[in-house]
């Protein structure tokens, strides 16, 4: 590999969660605006409007932008294709797999695991259990794992140290694998993954292409499987294709940013030990345990932190046509904790990346970090926005048709002719937008039998506008701002894995 | 699953080969376009029709009008807001509002689209550039479209939006691209906010589209899928556009049954087509000859035959078949009393002739599929030929005489009434001796007088000037209103039937008056 950005700053965890000068900053910002509303009511209040317009605009051209993107990345050049399984160079794989109360799914995971093409002598998978989880150790345990499966164990946290002091949880674990990680690249799988089988072949295939050496992950599409469950898997189904299919490879193509998916990154192993962050971001681990820390344990979502880290060190991600299905919730409430898990942990990567952000602008390049902070912060605050331009709008024209006047002029004074055509051109345009990409997102990946249910959008918007809120109520409170939503899986699954079961038995009987 | 590969990607619209005729196309086209602009220009005829005046002034009010502040309100609820929110870049130019070019613009550039489009539907059609070229000349030269296309009016923009839902359900069918689909339901959107005879073309193609997929055997989730997303896309218009009524004036139906919007407004009782399904059916035939000129509709009914009896309404064949059920809508339009439309032939006058120019879309695409249908190539050269001389001829019959121009003779006659006299005499009058100050007047039926005087729509309180009409019309002093303006024909406006002999015009004296119109200034 080549030696990238070696100088760089050294990497941060989200451990602080405000630096002093972000501290000041919002201290001193806070207080303008307080004297301001106080002197200057209405012309405060119109800079505000001026300043959240000019952030809608920035989001809407950038998604924009990413759509047209995506599509000169469909219709430019073909997709790599995956190498051959008896490739004799074919390098060593390690597969991470952390795993947290999934004992039920295990079987499952095991075979869609064992589907994968690659030679088993160089394939490692890691199984990353829990000390605590005995029920998931123990099934483990108990099976006939293939060969080239390991079980690690992370340790657990004795009981009496804060929380804080302790992270726990999925980067923890991948750090402990990383340590152990003997294959000259790593791949993530989440517990209900199911990789296209040659998507190891894709991915190195794509890493050989890669003559500059700058590329030192690439990331596998997800997609979710149950799209038809409900019509909260029909949202999370349209979302990803929208993330995946349109924003991530539209960055990837521009060669801005991806922030990464939690699982089917495929990473250079040696890069992830290479920008390491400094033990000293991290309590030691009990026992004495060894961890590499490519991945930041206080970070909700390190994935998207680490894509930042990797720009920020002169590295670039690429997206490769490979599917991993994953199974979407189905349930509101876990939605709910899922969401407000990614947008915590982007706020997290956005205020890590914002601490200098003169430095890291340099570092990583200005229009990267610009566009790279504006996902980060943008998406929730663009959340946490939304509500309120509904319901200025709602409260304007409520106020006009039943006549209380002072109300509708109150608004209008917030909005000059120019600020006002600018923001009821990003509010129609921008949402027709968001709704033109969900629906297309059902044509494009056959979700025939969604289209329709893309007309519940704005309450979905809602939806994820009151998670973006909660998400502050978290952070606000040192007790939940690190709080990891696990995600629940595992019903259809389970279901699924009786059919297949199901169908060898029979097939085994039908030879008989 | 399926997986995006560069060959069968759904989402990728762009054709393997792309063919460069088209750049062509256009390029002539905008030449055209430029050159007809130029010609209607020096004739003064650009502002020859009183609704290009209103889509100006209704854009103008738009971004300049006495309430001040948000005033999106001035759209208004009757005409749609899509050709008036496009000419709002260039309608704060004064010089452009005032010579139309403001509006003329978005015409121009939707008649180079549609040439465009119409040259890749025939094209597509027929896999014969030569015949894309003669279908789009047909369209390019008509005379009644070169005309329409340098004015203000709506009606090429919503013949963009028609060829482009032609085009992307076509493209669609025969490609099974999705991506056309969206386009094409975008092309709807922009349609429906453009002129409701859209809206029937996509009802029209919403069926089709389900019956397009049937015929081509799609399963009945992705016909459904397809079908609700095509209608979703282009839905957004209608309800968007009920909704805005509902907010603005109080009822989802107010651009149907509102004040300024009732039929009756149009349709008296004695039309000779109300009611006379024959007669409506002549009036619409005669208005559609009238546009396209009689040789080039027989052509298209050649053209139509060959394409019914060749095509077999084979699934890629009926989304150019769905440009003809204008025809029975405009019937019955007329028919029911919906839409008022007179030819000379019948009513001894010309009102709303142009509408009959909205089949030079399927004329345009069916004389080019016609020649097509020759087997020899040099058959299908002399054919073409034939045609291109037709169309020139008439090109050149008309040229020599305006008059010969229905969509312009119709306006030309209109001012050449003691109405419009007496309202430009109002205008003369403004024009020299306002100096400013706010103008009460009511814009209905009035439009020419502001727009002549040189007025800016900034000054003028209407019936559309929220919270402000109301108090300026009772109290005209009270509003600093310095000239009041009313119509008393037989027809009067609000400003005569409420101020007419009130003591609230005391303070105002009479400076102007002829047949038609009371000019009141402010006494000094």
């Amino acid at each position: 590999m080549s030696g990238h950005r070696n100088k760089a700053l050294p990497r941060r965890s989200a451990r602080v969660f405000l630096s002093t000068g972000q501290k000041i900053t919002l201290a001193l910002g806070l207080f303008a605006v307080l004297v301001g509303l106080v002197l200057f009511t209405t012309g405060t209040l119109q800079v505000l409007v001026d300043i959240s317009l000019t952030f809608y605009g920035c989001i809407m051209l950038l998604k924009a932008v990413l759509f047209v993107a995506s599509l000169q990345v469909r219709g430019s050049s073909p997709a790599t294709p995956p190498l051959s399984i008896n490739d004799p160079d074919l390098p060593t794989y390690t597969a991470l797999v952390p795993l947290y109360r999934e004992a039920q799914i295990l079987p499952a995971l095991v075979y869609n695991l064992s589907q994968l093409q690659y030679p088993k002598h160089r394939l490692q998978v890691l199984l990353l259990l829990e000390e605590d989880d005995t029920e998931t150790l123990l099934e483990a345990q108990i099976m006939d794992l293939p060969d080239n499966f390991e079980i690690i164990v992370a340790p657990g946290i004795p009981q009496g140290q804060a929380r804080m002091n302790q992270p726990k949880g999925k980067p923890r674990a991948l750090n402990i694998g990383l340590a152990r990680a003997t294959g000259v690249f790593s791949v993530i799988y989440d517990a209900e993954d199911r990789p296209d089988p040659d998507q190891l072949l894709k991915a190195v295939a794509e890493f050989r292409k890669d003559q500059k050496g700058t590329v030192a992950c690439v990331q596998a599409r997800l997609q979710f499987w149950n799209e038809d469950t409900s019509w909260v898997t029909r949202f999370y189904w349209a979302e990803y294709v929208v993330h995946f299919v349109y924003n991530l490879a539209g960055l990837a193509k521009l060669n801005l940013v991806p922030p990464l998916g939690g699982t089917s990154n495929h990473f250079r192993t040696e890069v992830l030990r290479k920008i390491a962050f400094p033990q000293s971001e991290f309590p030691a681990l009990p026992g004495g345990t060894d961890a590499a820390y490519g991945w930041d344990s206080y970070n909700v979502t390190e994935d998207a932190e680490l894509a930042g880290a990797l720009a920020m060190y002169g590295y670039d991600i690429k997206i490769i046509d490979s599917v991993t299905y994953e199974e979407a919730t189905s349930r509101v409430r876990v939605a709910d904790g899922q969401r407000r898990r990614w947008l915590k942990g982007y706020l997290q990567t956005g205020l890590v990346y914002t601490r200098q952000p003169v430095r890291t602008a340099r570092q990583m390049g200005p229009v990267k970090w610009f566009c790279f902070n504006l996902l980060m912060l943008g998406t929730p605050f663009s959340l946490m926005l939304n509500p309120i331009y509904w319901g200025l709008t709602i409260a304007y024209f409520v106020t006009r048709v039943a006549g209380y006047t002072d109300g509708s002029q109150a608004i209008e004074q917030l909005f000059p002719t120019p600020v006002f055509y600018t923001g009821v051109a990003l509010l129609l345009v921008g949402n027709l937008l968001l709704f033109l990409q969900l629906v297309t997102a059902c044509l494009d990946r056959e979700g025939y039998g969604s289209v329709k249910y893309m007309l519940l959008a704005p309450f979905w918007w809602i939806f994820t506008s009151w998670s973006a809120y909660r998400v502050l109520f978290e952070l606000a409170r040192r007790k939940t701002r690190y709080t990891w939503h696990k995600t629940e899986h595992g019903h259809d699954i389970l279901k699924e894995s009786e059919v297949r079961l199901e169908t060898t038995r029979k097939n085994t009987l039908d030879t008989v | 699953m399926a997986t995006a590969t560069l060959d069968r990607d759904p989402m990728v619209i762009s054709p393997p080969q792309r063919d460069k005729t088209v750049r062509w196309v256009a390029l002539v086209a905008s030449l055209l376009s430029v050159a007809s602009f130029t010609y209607f220009f020096q004739k003064g005829v650009i502002l020859a029709y009183k609704d290009g005046i209103s889509h100006l002034e209704i854009a103008s009010r738009t971004l300049n009008n006495p309430s001040g502040g948000m005033s999106f309100a001035q759209l208004g609820g009757v005409w749609l807001p899509l050709p008036h929110l496009l000419s709002l870049p260039f309608v704060w130019i004064d010089p452009l509002y005032f010579n139309g070019f403001a509006g003329s613009i978005v015409s121009m550039v939707a008649y180079v689209i549609t040439s465009a489009l119409l040259y890749k539907i025939v094209v597509d059609l027929t896999g014969h550039k030569l015949a894309g070229i003669v279908g789009a000349l047909v369209f390019m030269l008509n005379p009644n479209v070169l005309y329409m296309q340098s004015t203000p009016m709506t009606e090429l923009l919503l013949f963009a939006c028609m060829a482009g839902m032609v085009y992307g359900a076509q493209r669609w069918i025969k490609t099974d691209r999705f991506g056309y689909l969206i386009g094409a339901g975008l092309a709807g959107l922009a349609g429906c906010l453009t002129r409701y005879e859209a809206w029937v073309l996509f009802a029209v193609l919403t069926v089709l589209i389900g019956i397009m997929g049937w015929r081509s055997k799609f399963e009945g989730r992705k016909i459904e899928g397809t079908v609700i997303a095509f209608a979703i896309i282009g839905g957004i218009a209608i309800s968007g556009w009920m909704l805005w009524n509902l907010i603005i004036f109080g009822n989802p139906l107010s651009f149907q049954v509102g004040e300024y919007a009732k039929p009756s407004l149009w349709v008296g009782s004695g039309e000779p087509s109300l009611g006379h399904p024959l007669v409506a059916l002549r009036t619409y035939t005669i208005a559609t000859v009238s546009n396209l000129w009689l040789p080039i509709a027989v052509l298209a009914v050649i053209g139509l035959i060959g394409y019914i009896v060749r095509e077999r309404l084979s699934a890629h064949s009926l989304p150019v078949l769905s440009l003809l059920t204008l025809f029975p809508f405009f019937v019955f339009a007329l028919y029911s009393g919906q839409r008022p439309l007179h030819v000379e032939q019948i009513s001894g006058d010309l009102y709303n002739v142009r509408f009959g120019l909205l089949m030079v879309l399927p004329a345009a695409v069916l004389i080019g599929y016609l020649s097509s249908l020759l087997t020899s190539r040099i058959y299908t050269q002399m054919a073409s030929v034939v045609i291109i001389g037709f169309v020139v001829m008439f090109g050149l019959w008309t040229a020599t005489d305006t008059s010969n121009v229905v969509t312009l003779k119709e306006p030309v006659v209109a001012l050449d009434t003691s109405y419009s006299t007496d309202s430009s005499e109002a205008s003369a009058y403004l024009k020299e001796h306002y100096e400013g100050g706010l103008v009460l007047m009511e814009s209905f039926g009035n439009e020419l007088v502001l727009f002549e005087a040189g007025i800016p729509t900034g000054a003028n309180l209407y019936e559309g000037s929220y919270q402000l009409w109301e108090p300026a019309l009772a109290h005209p002093a009270g509003s600093d209103i310095q000239w009041i303006v009313m119509r008393h024909t037989d027809q009067p406006d609000e400003v005569y039937t409420t101020l007419d002999g009130s003591p609230e015009l005391d303070g105002y004296t009479l400076a102007f008056q002829n047949n038609s119109y009371y000019v009141f200034e402010e006494k000094p």
